[in-house]
This record gives C-alpha cells, sequence and structure tokens, in this order.
C-alpha cells in the first residue's frame, strides 16, 4: 500500500514537473519545421507550411493546435483559425484523425496564414498545444490547489479560530460525503475573494469571475468519469463581513458587472469579501462521490478609460463547495444545515484568467482520476434567427432537469418580474420559463453560437415574447401553463414534465441511474454555503445585467 | 615535417571556408515545361517573389533567363529589394518584406533560368527566407494554373534558404498538366573550390614524398 502510494506521489510529482510550463511542454514533446513564407495572392495572405514530428515516446493526442507565437510586427495577425487556446491565442488545427499522432510519426503541411496588410517583417515563433497538456496542466493546478499554504491570507478572517476557521492558512478537504442523517442532501459551488492581509492598493482593478462549475466523480457503472452537476458562466453573490458575522443579514449588495467575455466582474470593499455561487442546489445521493468545484478569475479594468493598475493590485479567491440537507432548507448556523466538502486555496488574481480548484480526493486519486477538460462557456446567438421554435407539447420536451447545465435568472424582458433562462450547451438548446407570472414557456433549439453579452438579454427578451405568441396560440401550451400556474416553481417544472415520454440523452438516464443524481433540482431556491448564511428566497437573480 | 604543414593548411582553408557563412552558396538550374500555355499562345505574367523571413540576409540572383522557341518577354517590372532584367540577371535582396518581378511573356515550350543564393541560415524566431515562382493571369493578377502547393498559393516552386548546403527546394505539381516544373542542383562552387585545393595539396604531398629518400 505504502508503495503504491509513493509511486503515485512520485508519478504526481514527474507530472507537476512536467506542467510547469503550459506550453513548452508540449513544444519538447514536439520537433517543428516550417517553410518559407510565400504570398498567397488569392487570399491576399502571407502562408507558411508546418511540419510537426512527435519525437516523444507516446502518441500525442489529438487535436492538435498549431499556434503563431511571439508576432514582432503588431498589424500582423493570424487569419483563417480554428479557434483560441483557453489563453487567447489563435490556433490552427491539426488534421489529425482520433488516434492522434503516433510517437515518431510527423503531420506535414499544416498551413498558418498571416494577414499583413502593410506588408512589414515580422517574425513568429510555432508552438503547439494539445489537450494532453491542457490535462497535465489541470491535474497540477488542481493538485496544488489543495496542498500548502495559501499565497495570501484572507484580511478579517479570525487567524486564531480553529472551530471554525480553520481555512484561514490553508486549503482543507473536509466531507467526504453528506452526513448520512440527511436523507435528501444537495450540493452546490461557491467561492470567495478577499483583500489579502497586506491590503490592495490598486483603485481601478475589478474581480471577474467565470464559469464556477461542480464536477461529482462517477466510480461505477458505465459511466465512469468526471460529470459535470452544475455549470454557472455568470456568478451571482454579495459582499459579506469578512468573517461572515451577520451573514446575509448583514450582507451588502455587490458592485456586479456583466463581462464581455461572459463572466461576471465586481469592486471589492474594505472589510468585506464576495461570496459567490450559482442560483441552484441540485439533489444528490449521499454514496460518497469525490466532488470537485472550480472556477476562473481575472483582473480587470473597473473604468476603462482610468489608469491600469492591475499590476498592483491584490486580490485573492478561493472554490469551495456545500452539502446541504435538502434544496431548498435555509441557512440556520455553522454547520446545521450545510457543510462543505473542501475549501481551496486561496490565489492571487492575476491580470490572465488562473483556474481555481477545491476537492475532496486524495493526491493519489486525483492522479488517477486527473480532472475534467475545460470546457468552452456555453454561448448562445444573440441572432433570434439562429435558433429553431418548436411547437411540440409540454409533455414531450425536454425536462428542464436537462436544461440545467446553467440558469440565468432576472428581468430580461423589464416587466418586473424574475424570469429563468436555461440552457443545456452540449446540445446548444435552451429552455425559457418564467418565476414570477406563470403564463410563459417554450423551448427552443439552435445551432449558431457566439459571445454572450448584452445581447444576449435581448435574445431572451424576444424568445420570451416568442413564447408569450407560442403560448396564445397553442392550446396544449396554455392547459400546461394552466396546471403549473398554482404550483411553486421547483413543482410547476416537475409538473410540466411529469406527463408524457421524456427525450432525456441515453447518457442522462445512465449518469443518474449509476451515479444516484435525482431528476428534480430546485433551480429557483437560492443557494447558500457554509460561510453563506444567504436566507433561501433572496431572489439575487441576474439583475445586475440591466445596469449595463 | 613539410608533409605535416601542408595537411595542418589545407585543413584550415577548409574549415576557414565552411565556417563563413556567407562563402557558401546554393545553385539550382530550373526549367518550366509551358507546352500546356504555349498553344495557343496566352499572355501570361511570369513573377518571382523574395519573402524576407527574418535575420540574417539573403540574396538570389537569377540568371540565363530564357524562353525558347516563339517564346518571348515583354514589359518587365520589379519592385521592393528586386533589381535587374532579364536580358541580364536579377537580383532579390530581402531589404524589404516582399521584394519581387513580374514579366509579360508570351509562353513558348519551356523556360528556364539559374538561380543562386546565398545560405544564411535564420536565426532566433525568424523564418527562412523564401524564394518563389508563379505563372499568372496577366489580366487578372491571379495564378494561371493551380499546383499542389499545400498554402494554395499555387506557386510551381518555392525555395527555402535554410543555411543547409543547397537550400531546400520543393517543386509542386501542376495537375492539369499544363506546366512541368524541374529544378536541378547545381555544384557548389565551395566544393569546387575545396575539390581544387585537396587536388593541389595531394599533388604536394605526392611530389614531397617522391624528393624523399
Amino acid at each position: 500500500m505504502r508503495t503504491g502510494r509513493r509511486l503515485a506521489i512520485a508519478l504526481l510529482a514527474g507530472v507537476l514537473g512536467g506542467a510547469a510550463s503550459a506550453q513548452q511542454a508540449i513544444d519538447g514533446l514536439v520537433s517543428v519545421t516550417r517553410s518559407g513564407l510565400v504570398y498567397n495572392r488569392a487570399n491576399n495572405s502571407f502562408d507558411v507550411t508546418v511540419s510537426v514530428t512527435n519525437v516523444s515516446k507516446a502518441a500525442l493526442q489529438a487535436p492538435l493546435a498549431v499556434m503563431a507565437t511571439n508576432i514582432s510586427a503588431s498589424g500582423v495577425r493570424l487569419k483563417g483559425v480554428d479557434g483560441r487556446t483557453a489563453q487567447g491565442v489563435p490556433f490552427v488545427a491539426a488534421g489529425l484523425d482520433r488516434t492522434g499522432l503516433p510517437a515518431g510519426q510527423s503531420i506535414r503541411n499544416v498551413v498558418l496564414q498571416f494577414e499583413n496588410p502593410s506588408r512589414v517583417a515580422f517574425t513568429f515563433r510555432v508552438s503547439v498545444a494539445n489537450q494532453l497538456n491542457a490535462s497535465q496542466v489541470q491535474l497540477a493546478t488542481a493538485s496544488s490547489d489543495m496542498r500548502g499554504p495559501h499565497e495570501a491570507f484572507p484580511r478579517g478572517v479570525p487567524s486564531n479560530d480553529l472551530l471554525f476557521f480553520n481555512w484561514y492558512s490553508k486549503p482543507r478537504i473536509n466531507l467526504q460525503s453528506a452526513p448520512a442523517a440527511w436523507k435528501s442532501p444537495a450540493i452546490g459551488p461557491w467561492g470567495m475573494a478577499y483583500v489579502p492581509v497586506h491590503g490592495n492598493p490598486a483603485t481601478n482593478t475589478r474581480l471577474e469571475i467565470k464559469d464556477l462549475q461542480l464536477w461529482g466523480l462517477c466510480r461505477s457503472g458505465g459511466e465512469r468519469g468526471w460529470k459535470l452537476v452544475q455549470s454557472y458562466p455568470r456568478v451571482g453573490g454579495m459582499l459579506y463581513r469578512a468573517d461572515f458575522s451577520g451573514d446575509a443579514s448583514d450582507a451588502i449588495p455587490a458592485d456586479l458587472r456583466n463581462e464581455r467575455d461572459g463572466g461576471v466582474s465586481v469592486r471589492l470593499v474594505e472589510g468585506r469579501n464576495f461570496h459567490f455561487f450559482g442560483p441552484g442546489r441540485r439533489a444528490f445521493s449521499p454514496n460518497g462521490m469525490p466532488m470537485l468545484a472550480r472556477f476562473r478569475a481575472r483582473l480587470v479594468k473597473d473604468d476603462p478609460a482610468g489608469p491600469d493598475d492591475r499590476s498592483i493590485a491584490r486580490i485573492i479567491a478561493s472554490p469551495g463547495g456545500d452539502y446541504w440537507k435538502d434544496q431548498t432548507i435555509p441557512w440556520a448556523g455553522d454547520y446545521v444545515n450545510n457543510r462543505d466538502f473542501a475549501i481551496g486555496k486561496f490565489k492571487y488574481v492575476r491580470s490572465q484568467y488562473r483556474t481555481y480548484y477545491a476537492h475532496n480526493l486524495s493526491q493519489s486519486d486525483l492522479l488517477v482520476n486527473r480532472p475534467p477538460p475545460l470546457l468552452p462557456v456555453p454561448e448562445w446567438s444573440p441572432d433570434p434567427q439562429g435558433l429553431t421554435w418548436t411547437r411540440e407539447p409540454v409533455e414531450n420536451s425536454p425536462v428542464p432537469g436537462e436544461f440545467e447545465d446553467s440558469v440565468l435568472t432576472g428581468d430580461f424582458d423589464g416587466d418586473g418580474a424574475d424570469d429563468a433562462f436555461y440552457y443545456d450547451h452540449r446540445n446548444f438548446r435552451m429552455w425559457v420559463g418564467r418565476f414570477g407570472g406563470i403564463d410563459r414557456m417554450a423551448w427552443a433549439s439552435g445551432t449558431r453560437i457566439s459571445p454572450m453579452g448584452p445581447t444576449c438579454v435581448l435574445a431572451c427578451g424576444w424568445a420570451i415574447s416568442m413564447a408569450t405568441a407560442a403560448a396564445t396560440c397553442s392550446s396544449w401550451l396554455t392547459a400546461a401553463i394552466t396546471i403549473s400556474a398554482s404550483l411553486d416553481p421547483p413543482r410547476r417544472l416537475a409538473a410540466t414534465t411529469s406527463t408524457g415520454p421524456r427525450r432525456k440523452p441515453p447518457w442522462i438516464a445512465r449518469w443518474r441511474a449509476t451515479c444516484g443524481w435525482a431528476t428534480s433540482t430546485a433551480t429557483a431556491a437560492a443557494t447558500s454555503s457554509s460561510t453563506s448564511r444567504r436566507p433561501a428566497d433572496t431572489g439575487w437573480g441576474f439583475q445586475t445585467a440591466r445596469r449595463n | 615535417m613539410y608533409r605535416f604543414q601542408w595537411r595542418r593548411a589545407l585543413s584550415m582553408a577548409c574549415a576557414g571556408m565552411l565556417a563563413v557563412g556567407s562563402f557558401s552558396a546554393s545553385a539550382w538550374t530550373v526549367s518550366l515545361d509551358l507546352h500546356g500555355l504555349s498553344d495557343p499562345p496566352q499572355p501570361l505574367q511570369l513573377a518571382f517573389d523574395f519573402i524576407d523571413g527574418g535575420a540574417p540576409s539573403n540574396t538570389v540572383v537569377v540568371s540565363d533567363l530564357a524562353m525558347a522557341g516563339p517564346g518571348r518577354f515583354e514589359e518587365e517590372f520589379s519592385f521592393g529589394g528586386a533589381s535587374g532584367s532579364h536580358r541580364t540577371s536579377l537580383s532579390f535582396t530581402d531589404s524589404t518584406f516582399l521584394s519581387g518581378y513580374l514579366a509579360d511573356f508570351v509562353a513558348g515550350p519551356s523556360l528556364s533560368f539559374h538561380l543562386a543564393s546565398t545560405s544564411n541560415a535564420p536565426v532566433g524566431d525568424s523564418a527562412p527566407d523564401s524564394f518563389a515562382v508563379y505563372v499568372l493571369d496577366r489580366v487578372t493578377g491571379a495564378s494561371r494554373v493551380a499546383s499542389t502547393d499545400p498554402t494554395g498559393a499555387n506557386a510551381l516552386l518555392r525555395f527555402d534558404v535554410t543555411g543547409v548546403s543547397g537550400g531546400r527546394m520543393s517543386v509542386f505539381s501542376v495537375p492539369s498538366g499544363e506546366v512541368l516544373a524541374v529544378a536541378v542542383p547545381e555544384p557548389q562552387t565551395v566544393w569546387l573550390l575545396i575539390g581544387g585545393l585537396a587536388a593541389l595539396g595531394g599533388r604536394s604531398v605526392w611530389r614531397a614524398r617522391r624528393r624523399q629518400p
């Protein structure tokens, strides 16, 4: 047993060492040759062909991304790209099949096209990345985020209260499962952001949070591996006292601002911490499933026209997740109705995105079960023409549970009542519901995606209007809505989907059968955490979206 | 003693010549079979592009540019670091990012030229300096033939100055068969020089041995 543990730790150390530098790691595994530039008159571009040879002893996983970095001229950029890396670097995907690039093999003639309108001389570096490299980086981050002391200690948190604040100086793993006495437990991710003990001199910097996710590790059945439990591209939250005294009743609204890339930014206030979370908990069977929470964060300028003082900004952040007695029960004191499974390391937030992890796996277990890859942010077309509306009866439409990857709430149509906007980014479908009045409901699907932003709100409004029209014209919808009108939101959603055949993707059924997820979700119930003490009906939603 | 000095002098001379990059050079004989474009004669344009990939500098010289049979060159134009005429020789330096030479022509059965370049390898993030040959439609300025050039630029050949002896010559075929490009490497001057020196040295050694009793 000890030998196995040592071996696992040694392997992990090897991986961490290899993952210390993201791009260089894969660049060291390949040999890259490139041709000279040619002038492509058809595209008015300057093109180069690149050959990549796998000089490592193992196959490189597809897709293989070829990037041009360190371009020396500012007016020159890569065109015709296939995508961007998590760091925003454009890349061209090498044409590999699913087997990837075997050891010793080459892929030739990957074409990079440069737009160079001024025809200035330029140099560039060819870099190669692939999923293997990203996986190594995520593994290294997830491992490091649960070990050692914080990068800085949170200001205002009692350092001598080892009962409730033993997370002051270092991350902690808490429960491996919800207490057995909790018969219908639920779960939800959250995060905290503080000014460190030595203060924050920056005055024009905001903290941007994005992609708060909760994952569960399924160890049994046919769907082994990490499963996405909840995902919130945009989070909500409030400014709590640094020591959480007074909890939500003493919390003040946060100055939230929706950012163009889909995140939410906030200005931290002296003496307060920004405690953030998603809008719902998820029902959960206490089977000892390891959990992993994470988000991404970076610094953005508060006033875009103001000075850029992000380099001197000092803000730290950490994720966590809570088990709850059930989906709707409110906070009732420390560790009464909710307890966390882990609190991650407080790390500085930088100008570039960093990923923050909290999980309750051992290091050796983590090595075997590498963290899931970072998913792209769910995106929706701001163009209503990109959506295809269906007129199927409600009972035949997908259940909201399949759309609960993310939920946006807010007054999208400006009628003074909260609306709900669910989406399923695997299949690019959405469900538009309503919390206040129950007279509008429909679902739609679309295949066209583009960045989410303020225009999304307009799309939502349009979608709801279309849903209203559909409701007027379709007797089935009217009937279903009438039936559900007298129910509270969770029951209403369950009722509208309880009759007739459900069209679940097969993996949903298998996953729930093997991993024990309940089929209902209290999407309207507010989430709080062990540290939040937030009442269940604050309904913070995403009202701040309208401030822009 | 006498024999040892000759060997050392010869070795040092060879090593010195190889060490000086600018001394090394690449030379090719290029011919284009234009039968598919010469009957009936068409208004075409020959294009040579020389693109600077970064430091260090290189120079390409095109000489003996000749059109066979009834084909003929008409107006010519050069830009950037290109200069010269098809009647004499063309010189391309990488003083600007893109240097080029355009010559209107009526195709004959074939076209040929000699290509010589310095062989200074790219340093740092520089790409190899690159010389490419195209046949364009004189009216549209687009490539007249589609080649197997993977970039889609439809070059007939591309010569990269890699610093390795001979550079890297890529010849692309034209599936329609209208043009056939062939590039043949020429013996490099430096190797001729080394060969000559070696012969001289060998002869001296042989003569010295003969003098010894």
